[in-house]
């Protein structure tokens, strides 16, 4: 477990520091010159604002110069200030966090229970009507497109239905944008637990299950979907990651008060100060919760616990 | 990020693969769906001039915001554009984005995963650390900060979806490489004194080329659907243009005064979508029998 886990870190430790070079050098690699596409878009800027901006992201030295001024200045939560209100970049982020975590890990949540459910009775099905429904469903549920998706259920349920808020904040706004977000994520839970529970109903120790006599539901919860859910428990870190990622539409369409909002307006804007910080404290938030979720999952799995490296 | 995995070198040379895929369209009616929906897109891209009514870009042709009727069969939008002529012209930028980016993921991607199982060593360690890196990352994330660097634009999104494609292709290529590296008739080529080149080019290439043919088909829905998503955010294709995420992006300030204007960009989207999928990952079952027990 040791050096599954040593290993682990060490990929998260790499992942952060290869992103704080990979943000730091960002407008370097942006063509034409930076500052001046960052203030096409405020009128009124005066040259010493751009020569101080200048400064400040360290684009006057040398690329090495840079990166430690804004490694300096990250160790110091400092992650600037944006360019149109100049407010400071990582209060601004932070306020917006914890609705994009709820509504990521909402969704997962719901995913994973309906992509567990929907696998397990497509292999318990197998060869039936049942089962080519369900797997149907699932290749449909990879085609939609989660934008139109979300369109569709804001349509049919916000305006038509009136049964949820069409925007706004709380449990009940959630349903719409974490349903939306969770379908695409079902879908690929689904056919994983499908083809991992395949392959269960076919062990010896699932014979022997069913000969001993023990009742269906105990066979099938306590010895079949136990051995079948591993595969999908240790891809939770990855469908977090994408969760995360999918917010980011998901939150524009039902105008949810989120990172990915402020992301996609900072890009739009072309504010980099903003988008630095963001594409940071996005990728530090996948890894160190990717990160718990691996660490979480090899102290169940006593495979991993007891030594050996997977 | 691919949803149908493979389990092994998928058994088919470039020359049977063609008739695997003939065979499956013809005993598979969802396979036959598949190349059905594809058919149409292409044919919609290739003959948009002929088989579109009006001009897409063009202001009222007919009445503003009309509901679908004969003459609009999907009705028109905000500024009398005809609808149906939007989403046949559509076809051509959406189709050109999914091929143009799983191209570029695939190019680079088959050139990297390959460099590193054949070369190994040093080459081969620096290879995983990036993956696991870059697939710490996110595809959306890369996408996201390619388009910030290059600037919103149709073929900026597009670049960008290929670069966060790259990682996807590069694993898939390593793990098929190393496959067929250790198979006893490249170590017969060997002995028998080919070079390095002659090797990858005649033998390896040739041999891992039908899966990655199968998984790019099945990517190219994933590169549709992560286009069009930034389109949709104003981040890829700018108006007038006929790409349907942009589309739909402008139909959405018309969501409760003219639905249909969602309601057909959207319906495209996931048609096409579904094509790719279905062709794909049919062809793929019949071809990986491994996972068809």
């Amino acid at each position: 477990m040791q050096s599954f886990l040593l290993r682990r870190f060490g990929v998260a430790l790499l992942t952060v520091w290869v992103t704080t070079i990979a943000v730091a050098l960002l407008t370097r690699l942006v063509p034409g010159d930076p500052i001046e596409i960052m203030f096409a878009q405020s009128a009124g800027a005066t040259r010493e604002q751009m020569l101080a901006m200048q400064a400040r992201l360290g684009l006057d030295r040398n690329v090495v110069a840079q990166y430690f001024l804004y490694l300096g200045n990250l160790l110091q939560g400092d992650f600037g200030r944006t360019i149109q209100g100049g407010q400071p970049v990582l209060p601004l982020i932070m306020q917006r966090l914890p609705n994009t975590l709820w509504l990521a890990s909402t969704a997962l949540v719901i995913a994973s229970i309906a992509g567990v459910t929907l696998g397990f009775f497509a292999a318990y099905k197998k060869g039936t009507w049942v089962e080519h429904v369900l797997m149907t469903s699932t290749v449909m549920g990879i085609s939609i497109p989660p934008f139109w998706l979300g369109l569709i259920l804001l349509m049919v349920f916000g305006m038509q239905l009136g049964w949820f808020p069409v925007a706004g904040a709380g449990w009940h706004a959630l349903v719409l944008p974490a349903v939306t977000l969770a379908a695409t994520n079902a879908a690929i839970i689904g056919r994983l637990t499908r083809s991992s529970m395949l392959e269960v109903f076919e062990q010896e120790f699932m014979r022997t299950a069913w000969s001993k006599g023990l009742p269906k539901t105990t066979v099938l919860s306590r010895h079949a979907l136990r051995a079948g859910l591993v595969p999908v428990v240790s891809a939770m870190g990855v469908q977090f990651a994408y969760m995360m990622g999918g917010a980011i539409v998901v939150e524009y369409i039902f105008s949810w008060n989120g990172m990915g909002t402020l992301a996609v307006d900072a890009i739009l804007r072309r504010d980099y100060p903003l988008i630095q910080g963001f594409i940071l404290v996005f990728s530090v938030v996948v890894v160190c919760i990717s990160l718990l979720l691996d660490v979480i999952y090899a102290a169940l799995d006593p495979r991993i616990r007891q030594g050996g490296d997977s | 990020m691919t949803h149908f995995p493979l389990t092994s070198t998928l058994k088919s040379s470039p020359g049977t693969l063609g008739r695997s895929v003939l065979v499956a369209i013809y005993r598979k009616p969802t396979v036959f769906l598949g190349a059905l929906l594809i058919l149409a897109a292409l044919a919609a891209a290739l003959f948009a001039p002929y088989l579109a009514p009006y001009d897409p870009e063009a202001f009222a042709v007919g009445p503003v915001l009309s509901a679908p009727q004969p003459g609009y069969w999907f009705g028109t939008d905000e500024f009398g554009r005809d609808m149906v002529s939007r989403i046949i012209w559509g076809a051509r930028e959406t189709l050109l984005v999914g091929l143009l980016a799983v191209s570029i993921s695939l190019g680079f991607g088959l050139t990297f995963g390959l460099l590193a199982a054949y070369l190994g060593g040093w080459i081969e360690k620096l290879f995983m650390r990036m993956l696991d890196v870059l697939f710490s990352f996110t595809e959306i994330l890369i996408a996201l900060a390619c388009v910030a660097i290059l600037g919103p634009s149709l073929i900026n999104a597009t670049i960008a979806v290929g670069i966060a494609g790259i990682p996807v292709y590069g694993r898939m290529t390593y793990s098929l490489v190393l496959v067929e590296r250790n198979k006893p008739y490249i170590e017969s080529c060997r002995a028998m004194g080919a070079g390095h080149v002659r090797i990858i080019l005649r033998h390896l290439i040739p041999n891992i080329t039908p899966s990655l043919i199968v998984v790019g088909t099945i990517g190219i829905s994933t590169a549709i659907l992560a286009a069009s998503g930034l389109s949709f955010l104003g981040l890829g294709a700018q108006p007038p243009s006929s790409e349907w995420g942009a589309v739909l992006a402008g139909a959405r300030d018309y969501f409760s005064t003219a639905p249909w204007l969602l309601l057909f960009p959207g319906l495209a989207i996931t048609l096409v979508v579904l094509g790719f999928n279905l062709l794909g990952d049919g062809v793929r079952q019949m071809l990986d029998p491994k996972q068809n027990k």
